[in-house]
């Protein structure tokens, strides 16, 4: 009985302190880019890597600040959040429809899987000479070739997904006599969300990876574009600022991703959710 | 009304699951099927549900075969099967898609409010105890108001106090709608409690050994002894198998 008040004493401020800990504990993200900013300073301002080969942090700031004056460098960032939206969307809506369709019907499932595996083990690469020829050099190549890039891994995570449904939930819609679409948008979609989030975020990180191969394979503007310009010209701080960027890109689009569909994922009664309480 | 007309059931590997069942259930009647497990009870209200389909024989509603899920007919599963991502609200009104909205509405937070959960309307499933998730499933099934109520042993998972509370409260509702109900159970009191008649099924192959009629004063007395005489003679026909 002692023990019961006493631990409900001990719980109640906990409970109350649990905003203002959960802001410090994000705060712990920024721990290891600081250690390794101030380890990449020290190391430039002893000399113990040639400037050649790694500039100084002021330099690559340098570089950004030089782009943001001359006005090119939301230009440069513009560009290739275009494509890496674009080519998400493109991926996305295709791996969604043909992911549901083979999730749900077997027949589906054996006519299409086998094609879409065998596309898969194609590296992405080895498209970009076909899709230059077929498309030419300009946005139309770069953005299939984010779509390609985007597809996979929504397509696997939703199709693979539908298939392990709860049994029991699909009967419950069976039994009241559900169509197979209303079955699909009512209970499978549903039940499978947090495997399609998943693939979403994989489906971007692929996105973002592809888009520099895109650029790099022949743009005149755009983060990838920036690269090969700071390879060429021998700017090594150009190289990586354009690495910075895409490494701050890349976050932040995951972020608003997760804080969209965070809404969707509400229901899961899950350990992630155990730990945050 | 309710007809079995000899059915079996074969599963692919040779069991046979059922083996020419006949019972016929009359409207507004609430039956038990009991029996040890393997005797095909829960296989046989799948096929009265239309989940599954008889091997040979058929099931009548009023004359007509039953082939498939019909809004007529309504299942309260062992589990609560709410769906995790659907509030208690959303749960209950389910089965109501092709209903028009307000009838949605108004069914929904009637249900809501007679089985004891209008507190919980915008809860999520993961939020409710074993008993209330439970009641918001019955609610699901009753929404659709369906004359022909099917439970595959729907309290058996609870504890003994909430099971006797929910056993309560289907009768209440059962008393205010007369929907026809088939329980399956292997608990001889709730079968004993609920039930006017008795299936006692005995399995490989499932077969029904024998119908019991129980004419007990309602509201019923567990602790009575003629309940307890019933209630050890079917334990008695059980224990035969």
């Amino acid at each position: 009985m002692v023990m019961a008040v006493d631990r409900l004493r001990l719980t109640l401020p906990s409970a109350r302190a649990r905003q203002p800990r959960q802001a410090s504990l994000a705060l712990w993200g920024w721990a290891l880019p600081l250690a390794l900013l101030a380890a990449w300073e020290l190391t430039t301002r002893f000399g113990l890597v040639a400037p050649h080969l790694l500039p100084a942090p002021a330099l690559v700031w340098r570089e950004v600040a030089d782009l943001w004056r001359d006005g090119t460098l939301f230009e440069h960032l513009g560009i290739t959040l275009w494509r890496v939206l674009t080519g998400f969307a493109l991926g996305t809506l295709a791996a969604t429809v043909l992911g549901a369709l083979t999730g749900y019907s077997t027949a589906a499932h054996r006519l299409l899987d086998p094609t879409i595996q065998a596309i898969k083990a194609v590296p992405s690469l080895a498209w970009v000479p076909l899709f230059i020829l077929w498309l030419g050099i300009f946005e139309a190549s770069k953005v299939t070739l984010i779509a390609v890039g985007a597809f996979f891994p929504v397509y696997l995570n939703l199709s693979t997904a539908i298939g392990q449904v709860d049994r029991k939930l699909v009967e419950v819609g069976r039994m009241y006599g559900f169509s197979p679409l209303t079955l699909v948008r009512r209970v499978l979609l549903p039940a499978t969300l947090p495997a399609y989030v998943t693939g979403l975020r994989g489906g971007l990180a692929l996105a973002w990876m592809f888009v520099v191969a895109a650029e790099l394979m022949g743009a005149s503007q755009g983060l990838g574009f920036l690269m090969l310009d700071g390879q060429m010209t021998g700017r090594p701080a150009l190289i990586i600022a354009s690495l910075i960027l895409f490494a701050l890109m890349g976050k932040a689009s995951d972020l608003a991703l997760a804080r969209t569909t965070a809404p969707w994922l509400r229901w899961q009664d899950d350990f992630a959710r155990m730990r945050k309480t | 009304m309710l007809a079995i007309d000899d059915v079996h059931k074969h599963f692919p590997g040779g069991v046979t699951a059922l083996q020419g069942i006949d019972l016929t259930v009359g409207e507004g009647e609430i039956v038990a099927l009991v029996g040890t497990s393997g005797c095909g009870k829960s296989t046989l209200l799948r096929i009265l549900a239309g989940l599954e389909q008889p091997s040979r024989g058929a099931v009548r509603l009023d004359g007509a075969t039953i082939t498939g899920p019909e809004p007529r007919i309504g299942f309260v599963f062992q589990e609560p099967r709410l769906m995790p991502w659907l509030t208690v609200e959303a749960n209950i009104g389910f089965g109501l898609h092709d209903l028009p909205a307000e009838v949605q509405h108004g069914r929904t937070q009637r249900l809501l409010h007679r089985v004891g959960l209008h507190g919980f309307a915008k809860a999520l499933p993961s939020e409710l105890s074993g008993g209330m998730a439970q009641r918001a499933a019955l609610a699901r099934a009753l929404a659709r108001e369906p004359e022909i109520l099917l439970l595959d042993e729907p309290f058996s998972a609870l504890d003994a106090f909430t099971r006797e509370d929910l056993q309560r409260h289907l009768l209440e509702l059962w008393e205010e709608w007369r929907f026809t109900a088939l329980l399956v159970t292997h608990d001889l009191e709730e079968a004993l409690a609920l039930a006017q008649r008795v299936v006692v099924m005995r399995p490989h192959p499932g077969t029904i050994h024998d119908v019991l009629t129980i004419d007990l004063p309602t509201p019923r007395i567990r602790t009575a002894p003629e309940f307890q005489a019933l209630k050890a003679t079917m334990a008695a026909k059980l224990k035969l198998a």
